[in-house]
């Protein structure tokens, strides 16, 4: 596929397969910044695929690599995880399916997808989703927006960067609070081995 | 590791909003995007949330919209800080007279090709710019005038008795009476639609028993002396209204028609080639900044024939 290709079928196929993936990864213990290099290691590995040919379906394209990684994973730490072997695909399957349709807005109109942008700004903390409504919906520059707040450009972009991160991850199906630092890993001994 | 992509894909997007984004800059963005899949992935995800929905991504919501009133406002609101925080007592004589200067507003907003602005007013009220369109605003104390230059503009009026809301376009007025209408400035034609209340309108130095008093659901068409009303034409507000929400709806409108619109939003513009092609007759909604798409649809669902070079595109029947 070409890339403006790639990045609509991503956009349009992948992402909203986002919440499912996660609950996947969930049910294999795994959390927080793991979970997340994770479910990226699987995109990563989704787009290069697809760049040779567009996958005919791609929940089930998806699921493959999660399932296979997560295999290599537990491989690799000589450690294989009970409920990994204990699901059969079949099972996964279905349960996939169901995190799948809770997520009802997969076909949404403009409107709706801009009411849940709206829900997603709600969720941000005060001064960020000021800030980020400067922008969004008023249309200051980062330099009006700092002026206009005393602060500097570069504390503006912080309150951006971290108010699109929090956007992105509660409409592709999460809670919408990313942690502002990485947390203090608490991984269990099983994990560590694991790394 | 995704925690550091993501936070350099943001900052890509975030400057690649702004003006000085150059074209050095998008090479560096091509190269890091080529860089790994997993580059892309982060970006992508974080760039569909952040435009969150792919026909207003298309219609490009923030870019090439030019502001120039709104340095002045933000002077005039600083002078009213200095001006309270010095001289107190002045302020408040001020206030009690009612010449507060925060009643003023005076600002310009123009919308590029296929962009769209929302503004919102002090006074409650919000104005929502079509492609192309130029408007300025000029609030005092006891009016507020809103001039369509050119363009279409859609008015959702917070009323109020002492301070009319009259808008201009070419040589009509028109006057809220607690609405939400559009105005729509085509060369001399003023088309004027009213979604919800009551509008009056009036032609400037016209006799004032010419008014007329559009309702919900009314629409005018206005050029010159003549003025051609609709009554009841809810349906036709409704998708003229639909660029709204990113998308253009037609309901067994002409190709010619249907193609006009798409003009309107596309700098690459749609050439009909012969009368038969341009009386087809069709419906549906597309996002109006899609142009692909439709042509796709087009050439798919009615055996048009597309043919299509750098500056134009030109469609016929196969």
């Amino acid at each position: 596929m070409l890339d403006s290709e790639l990045q609509e079928w991503f956009v349009t196929e992948v992402l909203p397969l986002e919440r499912g993936i996660a609950a996947y990864l969930g049910r294999n213990s795994y959390q927080g910044d793991e979970a997340e290099d994770l479910l990226h290691d699987i995109y990563e590995r989704a787009v290069v695929g697809a760049r040779r040919a567009r996958p005919l379906q791609t929940r089930a394209y998806l699921f493959t690599i999660a399932r296979n990684l997560l295999i290599t994973r537990a491989k690799r730490a000589k450690i294989v995880q009970f409920q990994l072997i204990s699901d059969s695909p079949e099972e996964i399957d279905r349960a996939w399916e169901h995190f799948d349709h809770l997520s009802p807005e997969r076909h949404v109109s403009a409107r709706q997808e801009l009411d849940r942008f709206m829900q997603a700004m709600d969720r941000l903390p005060a001064k960020c989703r000021h800030v980020v409504r400067l922008r969004k919906i008023e249309g200051f520059a980062i330099a009006e927006i700092a002026a206009q707040l005393g602060v500097s450009n570069s504390a503006i972009e912080q309150h951006l960067t971290f108010g699109m991160k929090s956007i992105a991850d509660y409409l592709h199906g999460g809670s919408g609070q990313v942690r502002r630092k990485r947390d203090a890993p608490e991984q269990t001994l099983l994990k560590k081995d694991r790394k | 590791m995704t925690a550091e992509l993501n936070d350099i894909a943001a900052r890509f997007i975030l400057r690649r909003e702004g003006d000085d984004w150059s074209s050095a800059d998008e090479a560096e963005l091509k190269a890091w995007l080529h860089e790994s899949a997993r580059h892309q992935a982060v970006y992508w995800r974080l760039e569909s949330a952040w435009n969150f929905s792919r026909p207003h991504r298309l219609l490009k919501t923030d870019e090439s919209i030019i502001r120039l009133g709104n340095k002045l406002r933000r002077n005039m609101r600083r002078l009213g800080i200095a001006i309270a925080a010095s001289l107190v007592p002045i302020a408040a004589s001020w206030w009690l007279i009612g010449a507060l200067p925060d009643n003023r507003l005076t600002e310009t907003y123009q919308t590029g090709v296929g962009a769209r602005k929302v503004i919102s007013l002090p006074d409650g009220t919000s104005i929502d710019m079509n492609t192309d369109s130029q408007i300025d605003i000029r609030y005092d104390r006891s009016n507020r005038l809103v001039v369509v230059d050119r363009g279409e503009v859609y008015f959702d009026v917070a009323h109020d008795r002492n301070r009319p809301f009259v808008v201009e376009a070419g040589d009509r007025k028109i006057l809220d009476i607690g609405t939400k209408f559009l105005v729509r400035l085509d060369g001399e034609v003023v088309s004027t639609a009213v979604e919800k209340g009551q509008v009056r309108l009036s032609r400037s130095g016209a006799n004032p028993s010419s008014q007329l008093n559009l309702m919900a659901g009314d629409r005018a068409i206005a050029n010159g002396l003549a003025t051609i009303t609709f009554s009841n034409d809810m349906a036709y507000i409704e998708s003229a209204l639909s660029w709204r929400e990113g998308m253009l709806r037609f309901h067994d409108s002409t190709l010619a028609e249907v193609c006009a619109q798409f003009n309107r939003y596309n700098a690459t513009k749609i050439h009909i080639a012969d009368r038969a092609t341009a009386n087809v007759r069709i419906g549906g909604a597309f996002a109006a900044g899609n142009l692909d798409g439709f042509l796709q649809v087009l050439s798919d669902a009615y055996d048009i024939k597309v043919e299509r070079n750098l500056q134009e595109i030109r469609i016929s029947l196969r």
